[in-house]
């Protein structure tokens, strides 16, 4: 004779699970808690401040010259992907990023002309013409210079004070930047309020960590750095 | 990611500019190759590996870094980044069936997604059969490239040195 279940006995299994399966959720979503916990939220007053003393900051620094470290995290396969360079800054937009490791590339962008070398080809790219790279540009050196702080029209920006660090959050507006990009955290160091550490977090759930290292600020960076040929 | 398999590869797509890619560019006797050399890597004891990826898609040139990698007996996941971190697309071939996880804005364009499914299902599965693919020699940079006549692209998988 066959033993038939009572209908309500399988979705108590189904329950079990959901249970087990909610915990887990419950479990992930505490995880990263630790890390923003340790962050206390700026009052607009003290927001102000600091906007404040990173803009003077921008105002005194003419050249960055940096070492970089750039990590690429691949959520879905676990992989990091690391890279490293030399980053140079020259005001008001002159930029050159020199990857050596693990490839060596160049992106120059001077102005609203981007120029990317690598050991094959060149590439030269006038950033006005095409949105996504003007876009990207615009943070970059927004980024470099603090000014994307005060970009109230792309940008939501939350401020806080971290234990070593400043940290603000800059959520885009945009439709289009936030279909690739979901946020934008920059860590500045509280003595110089310059960036030291940003970080690209991708609405895929991929991010790029990008810390800057052994600053050098105001010392002569010559022009030709920033040549394009 | 240990033991990485660093190479080169070059993806150029040539819809409507064929004619403009192909003067450095000189037929080559496939008898020249050896067979081994002509097969897909991905084919066998391919786990994961990093690669340099350049793709010109008409003017435009879009370059960076690919991660390949197994996810299982019958998965591969392939993501392309740019050198500053930014993804470019998502893509995985599971069973035989491409799935395009993400794609970066500009390039969510349907014929370009299948433009990208045939290069990477050649790529990984092809064995480079000389009735579909014609070695050709690029004058300017000495790399071997694979025509895919049928295909409208060609393919340039050049060993780089760790």
């Amino acid at each position: 004779m066959d033993i038939v279940l009572p209908r309500w006995k399988k979705p108590l299994k189904s329950n079990l699970m959901h249970k087990v399966l909610l915990g887990i959720l419950f479990l992930l979503t505490l995880a990263p808690l630790p890390v923003r916990s340790q962050i206390r939220l700026l009052s607009p007053k003290e927001s102000e401040t600091f906007k404040l003393k990173v803009a003077e900051a921008t105002k005194k620094t003419a050249t960055i010259e940096s070492d970089f470290i750039q990590e690429k995290e691949l959520s879905m396969l676990s992989e990091k992907i690391q890279s490293k360079g030399k980053f140079y800054f020259k005001k008001d937009k002159m930029l050159r990023w020199e990857y050596t490791d693990p490839f060596p590339y160049l992106i120059i962008i001077r102005n609203d002309q981007l120029f990317v070398k690598d050991d094959m080809r060149e590439n030269r790219i006038n950033i006005n013409a095409n949105k996504v790279f003007r876009e990207i540009n615009n943070i970059l050196i927004g980024a470099i210079q603090g000014t994307l702080l005060n970009d109230t029209k792309n940008f939501q920006s939350s401020f806080g004070d971290a234990n070593n660090q400043f940290v603000v959050t800059q959520v885009p507006l945009s439709p289009r930047l936030s279909e690739t990009l979901s946020e934008i955290v920059l860590y500045f160091n509280k003595t110089d309020f310059m960036v030291e550490k940003l970080i690209l977090r991708e609405s895929s759930g991929d991010y790029t960590r990008i810390e800057f290292r052994g600053k050098k600020m105001n010392t002569p960076i010559p022009d030709e750095k920033f040549i394009i040929p | 990611m240990r033991n990485l398999l660093f190479l080169s590869l070059i993806i150029i797509f040539l819809s409507g500019c064929a004619a403009a890619r192909t003067g450095n560019i000189s037929k080559t006797d496939p008898a020249s190759f050896s067979q081994s050399g002509r097969q897909s890597p991905f084919l066998s004891g391919f786990e994961k590996s990093m690669f340099r990826t350049s793709i010109d898609i008409h003017h435009v040139r879009l370059s960076g870094i690919t991660v390949i990698k197994k996810t299982s007996d019958t998965s591969i996941r392939v993501i392309m980044s740019s050198e500053i971190g930014l993804t470019f697309f998502d893509l995985e071939y599971r069973s035989g069936k491409f799935i395009p996880h993400y794609l970066f804005g500009p390039l969510k364009k349907p014929s370009l997604v299948k433009v990208l499914d045939g290069s990477f299902r050649a790529l990984f599965f092809s064995q480079v059969n000389p009735k579909e693919a014609l070695p050709f020699m690029d004058n300017q940079s000495g790399t071997i490239k694979f025509s895919f006549p049928a295909k409208r692209f060609f393919m340039t998988v050049s060993p780089m040195s760790p």
